[in-house]
């Protein structure tokens, strides 16, 4: 199998986080709870992922970190923590459902804005967008968004499920960051989480056990505790600090140097290919290590089941959750074949694809 | 005679643990204790000769609110007295 569906999760992931998780299921006791050593130990491991993460986007305060099951979940508690209805929201179109939706059910006042050329209206309290599209790779300047958005005192909530450890995520692009764990950082499945800025007065949207002020009626209000309801996945979570680590080893910068070369040699191997159509601005640098494509004539599912079937390739194909971008783009009928590479991918693997490809589009 | 700190989450707990354990203090993890606060959570237990370093490093990060207790044995039973943390 040659696995091209990294932006979906990343398959192959550092030893060290498989062992991870097996040693924390075989020896972590639940953070919180009690002082014995096994609850300390999760506890701990705990910290020390929050530190991990820390380093990665040069946050000075790991408890401004947040652990969740996704960025899906982090986007829900923040939108639901923050954003009242009747509020003046800017996003974009080329938002994942996992932003959307929580948007559409908070009842805010949703407008869309181009994200390369922003206009923003007067009175607008949060921008919610997304630092990269999970559809076509191309990437937002979350920077100089968060320079307009400070300048205008709208609040940035930015979605890095598809850039945190691929490209650069810094504290200069947002007040507050969704992301997941199972992706670029390398992580278990289930891991995720939020990071903010600066203070915030969250609502209580989530609340049970948290281990502490049993005899209180309501949750903590205090970053972490009142996003970490209930028995953390601290399994998952020591196996993510572990992909962290290993992306902070690597650096940021030679994981994309790969990614984007592999992702180059893919689309310079295919660009001639009459048939084949594709999607995103494919000359803008930094974008992701996403090829979205299809061949004229044929619907993206039988694409990707071709790749599969005859070639072992794995892609995804439809919708991806986009679906303003895919109406943008025309393809919401056909809906789009996604090669997404990862570190752990070779050029011989990619040549492969393209072989697969000048066969197919014949 | 020891003094324990309590915090008002676990995160801070470990966190302030983490910075005496790099300053080289004795530290220890106690369940904290029902007549300080009722529920469940962790407190830190500091030598006396210690506490004051200790205080000092924790207040210089962010560990969010404390509170300093001195604890004896009284009649086979562990007392404690609320402290001023400065």
């Amino acid at each position: 199998m040659i696995y091209f569906d990294n932006a979906s999760t990343t398959l192959k992931k550092p030893s060290e986080v498989a062992e991870a998780v097996a040693y924390a299921i075989n020896n972590f006791g639940n953070m919180g709870r009690s002082f014995c050593t096994p609850s300390l130990l999760a506890a701990r491991e705990i910290y020390n992922t929050r530190t991990e993460i820390a380093r990665l986007v040069g946050l000075d305060e790991p408890l401004n970190i947040a652990f969740t099951s996704s960025a899906t979940e982090s986007m829900n508690l923040v939108v639901g923590g923050l954003i009242k209805s009747g509020d003046l929201v800017a996003t974009t179109e080329w938002e994942h459902n996992s932003t959307l939706r929580p948007l559409y059910l908070s009842g805010c006042q949703l407008y869309f804005i181009d994200p390369h050329n922003p206009q923003f209206k007067a009175d607008t309290k949060f921008l919610v967008c997304t630092h990269g599209s999970n559809l076509t790779g191309d990437i937002v300047d979350a920077a100089r968004l968060y320079q307009t958005c400070k300048e205008q005192g709208i609040t940035m909530i930015l979605d890095v499920a598809q850039t945190l450890g691929s490209i650069p995520v810094t504290m200069d692009m947002a007040d507050i960051f969704c992301f997941t764990g199972h992706k670029g950082l390398f992580g278990p499945q289930g891991t995720g989480g939020i990071i903010i800025n600066r203070e915030f007065d969250f609502d209580i949207v989530k609340t049970g056990g948290a281990g502490v002020h049993t005899f209180q009626a309501f949750q903590s209000k205090e970053m972490p505790d009142i996003f970490e309801v209930g028995t953390p996945n601290s399994h998952g979570i020591f196996g993510l600090q572990k992909g962290v680590a290993f992306v902070n080893q690597t650096g940021v910068e030679k994981i994309h140097n790969h990614e984007a070369a592999l992702a180059s040699l893919f689309y310079d191997g295919i660009k001639h290919f009459d048939k084949v159509q594709f999607y995103g601005n494919m000359e803008a640098r930094p974008r992701l290590p996403i090829i979205s494509l299809n061949i004229k004539g044929l619907d993206s599912a039988e694409l990707a089941e071709r790749l599969w079937e005859g070639y072992g390739i794995a892609t995804r194909s439809g919708g991806h959750c986009a679906p303003l971008l895919h109406q943008l783009l025309g393809t919401e009928d056909v809906g789009v074949v996604r090669f997404s590479f990862s570190y752990f991918n070779t050029k011989a693997e990619v040549q492969q694809a393209i072989s697969a490809m000048k066969e197919i589009s014949k | 005679m020891e003094y324990i700190i309590t915090f008002t989450n676990t995160s801070f707990a470990i966190k302030a643990e983490k910075t005496l354990l790099a300053q080289e203090l004795q530290v220890g993890v106690l369940p904290l204790p029902s007549q300080i606060s009722a529920g469940c959570g962790i407190c830190l237990r500091i030598k006396p000769e210690e506490i004051r370093p200790a205080v000092g490093f924790l207040e210089s990060v962010n560990v969010g609110e404390m509170g300093l207790y001195s604890r004896e044995i009284r009649d086979e039973r562990y007392t404690y007295q609320k402290e001023e943390i400065r």
